[in-house]
């Protein structure tokens, strides 16, 4: 029986538990993505696997992963949000790349600047051992759908 | 439980058929070589279709782990993200004409309008600038008209990046 995304989301905000919303998203499976609730604060991980190296002989994990985490991220704070039950829609993302990502699991926190009725602004931050070491930051819009829309 | 609400998709293409054109075809080998063993390009089933002076052309194809949006089977913008990193990175090479190491700087994506499900992505950039250190590329992403984008893209490259880690502290020299 499938459920709509809109009652999987509701679902996992009431129970505070992510899993099911990114059971729902085939590519936040195949990153191998997993959230942490703790308080108000989500951290969002992509866990290490061989298949996200992108540059075998330093090795670090593909750039394309990590500007991925960090939208997924994103979505999952902007999720946590009241009123968003949509999955919202990326406008456009800056991603700096400010150190090669090492063969490990990566995190990310994502941060919301403006929320506005139709767009918000949000800042993101990946990094691995050390939060104030980050691996890459993005900056992002989403547009924002309300089910009437 | 996973949803699955667009129609069945048709198997992805098959990855021959890729044409290579560059005036120096022989000394780009080494990087058509190395890109084509990058595991997570392996994984997504990214395959450079056409690397010159001007641009370079990439394709990843249309498959059920890409999706972001589970009730239209629109791909996500990570794997677009991918993409477009990657066929500018080859960009830089083919203005180049030989490998070299390189970390990509910044990139700002705009999407234009979703991907169209069941339909490859393709990316077209072109490096626009070379500096002895940096490398400025814009291209497009797009299904299968290029004059109908789905996603535009600029990114910036660093060049001549060290091949290994200096010591344990994870820091790699820029």
């Amino acid at each position: 029986m499938s459920e709509s995304l809109e009652a999987i989301i509701e679902a996992a905000r009431r129970n505070r538990d992510f899993a099911p919303i990114i059971e729902a998203i085939p590519y936040a499976r195949f990153l191998g993505i997993t959230v942490d609730v703790k308080g108000d604060e989500i951290t969002t991980c992509m866990r290490y696997r061989p298949e996200l190296i992108g540059n075998p002989q330093l090795p670090a994990l593909h750039g394309g992963t990590l500007g991925a985490l960090l939208e997924h991220a994103s979505i999952f704070q902007l999720l946590w949000a009241e009123n968003v039950v949509l999955l919202p829609k990326i406008i456009n993302l800056t991603v700096a790349y400010l150190r090669s990502a090492r063969p490990q699991d990566t995190y990310a926190r994502a941060f919301i600047t403006k929320h506005g009725r139709r767009v918000a602004n949000v800042h993101a931050i990946a990094w691995q051992d050390y939060r104030d070491r980050p691996m890459a930051q993005a900056q992002a819009h989403f547009l924002l759908r309300s089910p009437a829309a | 439980m996973r949803l699955h609400f667009w129609p069945m998709v048709r198997e992805p293409q098959s990855g021959s058929g890729a044409r290579m054109l560059h005036d120096d075809g022989q000394s780009l080998d080494a990087y058509l070589v190395w890109i084509g063993e990058i595991p997570h390009l392996r994984a997504t089933g990214f395959e450079l279709i056409e690397i010159t002076k001007e641009h370079a052309i990439g394709r990843i194809p249309y498959r059920i782990e890409h999706v972001g949006n589970p009730m239209t089977g629109v791909v996500h913008g990570g794997i677009v993200t991918t993409l477009l990193d990657t066929v500018g990175g080859a960009a830089v090479i083919g203005r180049l004409g030989k490998s070299l190491t390189m970390v990509t700087l910044d990139l700002r994506i705009d999407y234009l309008r979703p991907s169209t499900p069941q339909h490859d992505l393709f990316a077209r950039v072109e490096c626009y600038k070379l500096t002895r250190n940096i490398a400025f590329t814009r291209g497009m992403a797009y299904n299968h008209d290029p004059e109908d984008p789905l996603a535009s893209m600029s990114a910036t490259y660093m060049l001549r990046t060290p091949t290994q880690r200096r010591g344990d502290a994870g820091e790699v020299g820029r």
